[in-house]
């Protein structure tokens, strides 16, 4: 005889039907693993979006792009590109000049992009000319106000709206902290979404407010397709001057984004471990309703259901739960990304290039991973119990001891799993050399190993417990015993917390020795008084500059005894764009650079005469090393810079190169100055002199001044917002734990009520009742954390030694702190009180007789 | 004629990326109201202080295998605000920098250039624009030695002798001509074969009653050109005969009139005819119509309206429906002329904004009763609707 097929779908309906909190604490855990995935997939590609529209927008079609040096190019290339092209009735290329800069309006950072309209509209192309507006009349004033009116702009239409300008308003515009005032003379055309972050002028304009006269920042290029195009690229090689470089502006933006790709794969490690916990809960919960169901399966067994048939049953219900928490964890994904967005943006802006996301990138492939992450983690936590209670011989199922039985030797066989998982992390982080990806994948090897081992160890100790306890209270004794028994149930959820609890301490761990060893490394360095730098976004912006009338009332003012200066650009080089520092050191300012390679006593020597020292994260990322030589493009060319030596620096992690100013000057002809270091003559008070320099500056430019106590905190408050998302991201991927471990100690409390009811019949008070219910949760929480604890500072030796290494070439001293362990044990007890309260108040207050009439 | 500079120069507007907002006063340009001597080589070049100006260089060509072409090759210039206006400046702000940074991109001048080639065996009509600021080299004109450019496309002196004009030198003048576009490649030597010849009174041509709506306006209706036509990358030997317009203003068209018809003529004996007819909104040929005799011997003869007949023989309809007058016959009695003129393609229109008609012609007639022949170029304005004409443009 077998049982219909409906009848075990309804078995199955009914089931969750009567147990709807079970399956609510499942979807919860699932839900937020998927939603954590979304929510970084957005937040970062929302952020390359919008970088990538913001470069399109201008000159959407070029294909190529030539660019200077820190000071850009002479405007005598586009003249000369322009009228010198040669007579040709095939295509020919395309050019238009760009000028462009951060100007601050309103307190929102906009890309200032000067163009020239006439070679904008050419490289639109002629079939896509713009719209007319309304009469010839209006057109020609538009004309008329964009060429002749200083301080004509024009933005996108809610842009405008969003800062509160109407046209024809005017408006201050800020850069490098000296103030124009700008007239929004119109709007711009169409409704892209490149243009919420551009503020349009004449290129004329932008040359005079960036203090670019005669300077272009780039030549946007439009080559034809086919031969003539290959034959017009390779004659305009020729053509273009030293320090000119041309590539395709493909490969431009790939670069730019290249720059972050470090920081992304952090967030993605951080999704993945969201996942990777509600997988272990779901687990759990899949597990836990199966065994919840064992009578009834093993009745349909009996009834001569199929092992397929129930096998297909336990994972259709594991994929309807996959679906669900997909599509509910891709809503919240959308939600949390919003603010995620905001995290990111924040960070971006901070270390990389300025970006302002204005609309929300949801990622083609998004929703497919999505999809994929619930319904695979879903399935693979569930295959494993669904195979086991198909497996299971109809009669055997009846009984809990055999389950038990095995689950007992399945947490003894996970252990041995556990520690070939630590050893194979070690193989792979020691046979992996450079690769970052493998020193997440060591990670998370690390973090499976923990939450293999932790239900042997969540047993032995129970054991060994009850042991301990067995003459004081047989409550006592009988509750981690009853722990001991329960693995199959409590086991995995105590192994996820284990897992979380030990990403936290880990994480926490290297958060707080970078912190330490950014603070050290900025009290070394930082060993001027007083520091003054010109504002604004972005780093390494050549409009981040000290007016130099400004800049000799500093250096006059009195009390300041000595100096330091510093040009922070970036320039061109074979091997991509370099941070380049140069500096002129005053002679107090030398020991603030730490060396970590080359000769102390001939290094400084070497870099007077024009050597480079590269920090740390440059070294590694071009794997350089003293002796070595690094081709940059100068003014007349590429130049072969010797590497003098390597020195400690945290920065970006795209590291920087430092060269002498003077030589700088010389190679790159600028003489701008972006900040300098004062040092004050004995006995002058660092806030009196700030208020004489903020005065010498006379209001002619806004200048950040602040005292090295100041800089310090600065540097501080933005590597915390850096970390504000590993935080958050971890805090999510413990919250889901929790969840797990609420779920599955609430689901176990629940199914022993019985128990407990004897118990009570057998005189166990209530208060009894309520502390033996939590005092196992407690001793459960206790367990994770021991778990976690080593496994934890594991993880941070292996996050500040391998992946940061790895990732950005810093070397981060270890510095251990009560502090963060506290997080993970408020966690683990927490967590643990509150998956104690429900049982433990009905177990308190339960009908003795009502529980046992069952039997 | 030509005046759809301003029409031509509001299209450039176009290029902007901008929805106008409020406009600023007008300020004065130099007007054109009375005679004056004009000065060679002074008035080749520019005339800032006028608010528009054109070089306009048409001519019917033939290559040695004889296959037949024509050409345009025009040079607007034209002045957002007179060079001694001053320009509207925002208040600065307490502690920004007034005025700071120069650039050499700041300009009050726009150059917009037209070159179209009419390709008969190919029956190809192709054009293309260009259009810079007169600043940095990009765009600009100058008298001494004479030269006009866009880009790449000028039309410049390359004569030995700098210091030969060309009113006292004419024939020593040789000019270079070259512009490209899609397919075609021109280069010509051009060799004026007379003097400039003065229109209107003395060279004032008055468009309408308002004072203002007048140019200066000289002609070299004879221009040797010789040189080649690269068509589709094969090099063609060409020569021919072309004809310079030179035209500066600060007015434009009166309310009435939206469009002409513009002809300028080389007939076989040596003479020359220009006549403009202005059309006004009911369609009515307006008395400010115009135009000038050029006998055999260089002799300029102004015409009035009543000396010139025109006669529509037939139309030719545009892909849009847009209908232009496609044969004609002149009939002037007084120079004992009767002719008809056809267009050696009917699809000369340039889909400009605002689009207009610019083409080679035959001309087929008799002179005295003796058969003469001829070739020119017509120029028809004003068909293609009036929303972007030249008259919305004030």
């Amino acid at each position: 005889m077998r049982a219909p097929v409906p009848m075990l779908w309804a078995a199955s309906l009914r089931h969750f039907l009567r147990h709807p909190a079970q399956l609510a604490l499942a979807l919860v855990a699932l839900t937020a693993g998927v939603a954590t995935i979304v929510a970084v997939n957005i937040a970062t590609a929302s952020s390359r979006r919008a970088f990538e529209l913001s470069m399109r927008a201008v000159n959407g079609p070029a294909t190529e792009v030539i660019t200077g040096g820190p000071q850009g190019l002479a405007e005598t290339l586009y003249s000369r590109l322009f009228t010198g092209a040669p007579l040709s009735g095939s295509p020919q290329p395309v050019y238009a000049p760009v000028v462009e800069g951060y100007i601050t309006v309103r307190g929102q950072v906009l890309q200032l992009v000067g163009v020239d309209p006439f070679a904008s509209a050419a490289m639109q192309g002629p079939r896509q000319a713009m719209p007319a507006s309304a009469a010839g009349g209006t057109a020609l004033t538009a004309m008329r106000r964009w060429f002749l009116e200083r301080g004509a702009v024009v933005m996108a239409g809610g842009t405008a709206r969003q800062l509160g300008i109407r046209v024809g308003g005017p408006l201050t515009v800020s850069i490098g902290g000296v103030r124009h005032t700008a007239t929004l003379i119109g709007l711009i055309r169409g409704n892209r979404p490149g243009d919420a972050t551009l503020i349009l002028t004449d290129i004329a304009q932008a040359q005079a407010w960036l203090g670019l006269s005669g300077r272009l920042t780039r030549i946007e290029v439009r080559m034809p397709q086919g031969p003539a195009g290959r034959a017009a690229l390779a004659q305009l090689r020729l053509e273009l001057p030293p320090g000119a470089q041309l590539e395709r502006t493909a490969g431009q933006l790939r670069q730019t984004l290249d720059m972050t790709s470090a920081f992304s794969t952090n967030l993605t490690a951080m999704s993945l471990l969201a996942l990777l916990v509600s997988a272990l809960l779901i687990y759990g919960a899949v597990s836990f309703t199966v065994v919840q169901r064992r009578r009834s399966i093993a009745t349909l067994r009996a009834l001569g259901a199929t092992r397929q048939e129930i096998l297909t049953i336990v994972l259709i219900e594991a994929a309807t739960l996959g679906a669900a928490g997909a599509g509910l964890g891709v809503l919240l994904g959308l939600a949390v990304g919003h603010e995620l967005i905001r995290l990111v943006s924040q960070t971006v802006n901070d270390l990389y290039y300025v970006v302002a996301v204005r609309q929300v990138a949801l990622p083609a492939g998004t929703l497919v991973e999505a999809l994929g992450a619930g319904l695979g983690t879903a399935l693979a936590a569930s295959l494993l119990p669904a195979i086991e209670v198909a497996g299971s011989a109809p009669q055997l199922g009846l009984r809990r001891s055999v389950l038990e039985e095995r689950a007992t030797l399945l947490a003894r066989r996970l252990s041995w799993l556990g520690l070939a998982f630590a050893l194979a992390a070690c193989a792979l982080i020691e046979v992996s050399g450079r690769s970052v990806l493998a020193g997440f994948a060591a990670l998370f090897l690390l973090l499976l190993s923990v939450a293999a081992v932790t239900p042997s160890l969540l047993r032995a100790l129970a054991r060994l417990a009850a042991r301990a306890l067995a003459g004081a209270s047989s409550v006592a004794r009988l509750a981690l015993e009853d722990v001991a028994a329960s693995l199959s149930r409590t086991g995995v959820a105590v192994a996820a917390l284990g897992m979380a609890i030990a990403a936290m301490i880990g994480i926490s761990i290297m958060v707080a020795s970078f912190r330490a060893s950014l603070r050290d490394w900025l009290v070394q360095t930082m060993r001027a008084d007083i520091y003054v730098a010109a504002p604004g976004p972005g780093v390494g912006r050549p409009e981040r500059r000290i007016e130099p009338a400004v800049l000799q009332a500093l250096l006059a003012t009195p009390g300041v005894a000595d100096h330091s200066a510093s040009r922070s650009v970036i320039v061109h080089s074979p091997r991509g764009d370099i941070a380049l520092d140069a500096l002129h050191l005053a002679p107090g300012s030398y020991a603030g650079i730490e060396l970590t390679a080359g000769d102390p006593r001939t290094v400084w020597r070497a870099y007077a005469r024009g050597a480079l020292l590269l920090s740390e994260s440059l070294a590694w990322r071009l794997r350089l090393r003293p002796g070595d030589r690094l081709s940059l493009i100068t003014a007349s060319g590429p130049l072969e810079f010797p590497i003098a030596g390597i020195y400690h620096q945290y920065g970006s992690g795209v590291g920087s190169a430092m060269v002498s100013l003077r030589v700088y000057r010389r190679m790159w002809h600028d003489d701008s100055v972006t900040a300098v270091g004062l040092y004050l003559a004995h006995g002058i008070d660092a806030a009196q002199e700030i208020a004489r320099l903020t005065a010498a500056a006379g209001g002619r430019q806004a200048l950040l001044i602040r005292s090295n106590a100041q800089i310090r905190a600065m540097s501080l408050q933005i590597f915390d917002r850096t970390f504000v998302i590993t935080r958050v991201l971890y805090w999510l991927a413990a919250a889901i734990a929790a969840i797990g471990l609420v779920s599955a100690l609430l689901a176990w409390e629940l199914d022993r009520t019985r128990e407990l009811s004897v118990l009570r019949a057998l005189g166990l008070t209530p208060r009894g009742a309520a502390a033996l219910v939590g005092a196992q949760t407690v001793f459960m929480g206790a367990a994770a954390l021991l778990a976690a604890i080593p496994a934890g500072l594991i993880i941070a030796v292996v996050l500040t030694k391998v992946v940061d290494k790895r990732a950005f070439g810093w070397r981060i001293e270890m510095h251990l702190h009560a502090a963060q362990f506290t997080n993970a044990l408020a966690l683990a007890l927490g967590a643990a009180l509150l998956a104690a309260l429900y049982p433990a108040w009905r177990a308190a207050r339960g009908p003795i007789a009502g529980e046992m009439r069952e039997e | 004629m030509r005046a759809q500079a301003l029409a031509a120069i509001a299209a450039a507007a176009m290029a902007l990326p901008v929805h106008a907002g409020r406009a600023p006063p007008p300020p004065s340009f130099a007007q054109a109201l009375a005679p004056k001597p004009l000065e060679f080589p002074r008035d080749q070049g520019p005339h800032p202080a006028f608010r528009q100006e054109w070089w306009y260089l048409t001519g019917n060509l033939d290559s040695s295998a004889g296959q037949r072409f024509g050409f345009e090759l025009t040079f607007f210039r034209f002045a957002l605000a007179p060079p001694s206006a001053s320009i509207p400046a925002p208040a600065q702000p307490a502690g920004s920098r007034p005025g700071a940074g120069r650039s050499g991109w700041r300009t009050r001048q726009i150059y917009l250039g037209h070159f179209a080639v009419t390709d008969v065996s190919r029956h190809r009509f192709q054009f293309a624009v260009k259009r810079a600021r007169g600043a940095l080299g990009l765009a600009g004109a100058r008298a001494h030695p004479f030269r006009v450019w866009i880009g790449n496309w000028r039309i410049g002196r390359i004569s030995a002798h700098p210091e030969a004009t060309m009113a006292s030198r004419p024939r020593g003048a040789v000019w270079r001509v070259q512009a490209d576009e899609r397919g075609y490649v021109l280069t010509l030597t051009a060799r004026p074969l007379m003097p400039p010849v003065l229109n209107g009174e003395r060279g004032l041509s008055r468009k309408s009653g308002q004072p203002g709506d007048a140019t200066y306006y000289y002609s070299i209706p004879r221009v040797a050109v010789r040189g080649t036509i690269v068509r589709d990358g094969r090099p063609l030997q060409v020569h021919g005969l072309a004809w310079l317009d030179r035209e500066w203003g600060s007015g434009g068209l009166g309310p009435q009139q939206i469009g002409w018809q513009w002809f300028g003529l080389q007939l076989g004996d040596g003479s020359c005819l220009m006549f403009y007819a202005l059309r006004d909104r009911g369609g009515a040929e307006d008395p400010y119509s115009a135009g000038t005799w050029v006998d055999a011997h260089g002799q300029a003869h102004p015409l009035s309206r009543s000396d010139v007949r025109i006669q529509v023989l037939g139309h030719w309809t545009d892909r849009s429906g847009v209908r232009y007058p496609s044969r004609w016959r002149l009939l002037a009695p007084a120079l004992g002329l009767d002719i008809t003129v056809q267009p050696i393609l009917a699809d000369q229109e340039l889909m400009t904004s605002p689009r207009y008609w610019e083409g080679a012609v035959d001309v087929a007639g008799t002179r005295a009763g003796r058969p003469i022949a001829g070739r020119g170029y017509v120029e028809l304005v004003g068909y293609a609707g009036t929303t972007d004409g030249p008259a919305g443009i004030r």
